[in-house]
């Protein structure tokens, strides 16, 4: 029998915010695989530099920093200000010689890492659940995050290294109106694994001590998808 | 934290008020602290335009009001990244997404899509909304249109009726 004091009063608080939310996640950390590139050959011209995908640049900047809390990241928006004057945010025109110089001396930023576009999928699909009327089933599936970057060396105007992280794991869901699931947090691997790798290169570059970067995206020029005429809904 | 654990290891009616205040307190502060990040939360701002930041006067802004996303040209913008996208003036090809939640009666899913694009000639000192509607039921209708909020205008799209 719970008492109205003591732990027993907050057991009951915990079992009612289960009861209220349904299911219980139980989130895990799989491990990352890194490979990285020297000698790289980017497509410089196909590739715009930008700081659209602003979450995902302050949580790789916030990953990165905290691998190494001696480097700093310079505001994305400043650094784009401070090297392109015109329109050409070109990862051509990022490269030159000019204006690696010119973010060099504004913000004293001797690296740029530029972030790619994190993929997510799921495989492996087994079993199934419905979800509509509490949980109802069994599923399992394998979970996928990969992350890219580049990093540019802007003493020297060339990029120095790409680096790649992936990391999987199997996410399982079982639920008789209450569900537990037991979910891979994959993307926060990648990540992590990507600023471990990223911040080793700056460093096999550059160094101990104190050190400015940037970190912004690189956005494929791809033409806009064909709009999917979706104005109606299906007919009964 | 220290006047609690003090609290409970006394008995007593005073204990369970004690108790019962902190975690009135709590749970104040928590809905307070949850109410003031809402209330709080930041507009982020896209500046889509190269060399140093102008004024209001001299840019056109794109507020993505309902939709979730818009690609201006190639340059693709999500609402959780960015509410509002600054603008040099000139005619620009916008497509932008809306998405709706739908009785599992009619989509399995939940959820449904729409979409529109236009090229839009957006004018200096001008802000301009992206919006989205629907009709209800088997046969739904989505609608996407864009308005001139400065001249109260809708330039592209088709409003729902």
């Amino acid at each position: 029998m719970l008492s109205r004091k003591g732990p027993g009063r907050w057991l009951v608080v915990v079992a009612t915010a289960l009861v209220a939310a349904g299911c219980v996640i139980v989130p895990y950390k799989p491990k990352a695989e890194v490979v990285e590139q020297r000698d790289v050959v980017v497509d410089s011209a196909s590739f715009v530099v930008t700081v659209a995908p602003r979450q995902m640049l302050e949580d790789f900047t916030e990953a990165i920093e905290d691998e190494d809390d001696a480097i700093e990241a310079v505001p994305p928006q400043e650094f784009l200000d401070a090297a392109f004057l015109d329109e050409d945010t070109s990862l051509s025109n990022m490269l030159e010689p000019a204006t690696c110089a010119r973010v060099r001396e504004r913000l004293g930023t001797d690296f740029l890492v530029l972030i790619g576009e994190v993929r997510e999928y799921t495989a492996d699909e087994h079993g199934f659940m419905t979800f509509y009327m509490g949980f109802v089933g069994a599923q399992t599936s394998r979970e996928h995050a990969t992350a890219v970057a580049t990093v540019i060396d802007l003493v020297n105007s060339r990029p120095l290294a790409e680096v790649s992280s992936h990391a999987q794991g199997r996410s399982s869901g079982v639920g008789a109106f209450y569900g537990l699931f037991i979910m891979p947090l994959t993307d926060s691997s990648a990540r992590d694994g990507l600023a471990r790798a990223v911040v080793a290169d700056i460093r096999s570059q550059a160094g101990p001590g104190k050190l400015r970067i940037a970190v912004l995206a690189a956005e494929k020029t791809t033409p806009p998808p064909p709009p999917p005429d979706t104005s109606v809904g299906p007919q009964p | 934290m220290r006047r609690i654990a003090t609290s409970r290891s006394r008995s007593g009616p005073a204990c369970g008020i004690d108790l019962a205040r902190a975690q009135a307190t709590a749970l104040l502060a928590a809905a307070a602290a949850c109410m003031a990040s809402c209330a709080t939360s930041e507009v982020h701002v896209y500046k889509m335009y190269g060399g140093p930041p102008r004024p209001d006067a001299e840019l056109a802004i794109v507020d993505l009001g309902d939709a979730m996303g818009v690609m201006v040209g190639t340059r693709r913008v999500a609402r959780y990244d960015y509410s509002k996208v600054q603008l040099l003036p000139g005619t620009y090809p916008l497509y932008w997404e809306c998405e709706y939640g739908v009785s599992v009666m009619i989509e399995p899913t939940g959820f449904a899509t729409g979409s529109a694009s236009a090229d839009v000639e957006l004018q200096a000192g001008h802000v301009y909304s992206l919006h989205c509607d629907r009709t209800t039921g088997y046969g739904y209708r989505t609608y996407q249109w864009i308005r001139d909020d400065t001249e109260g205008r809708i330039v592209a799209g088709q409003k729902k009726p």
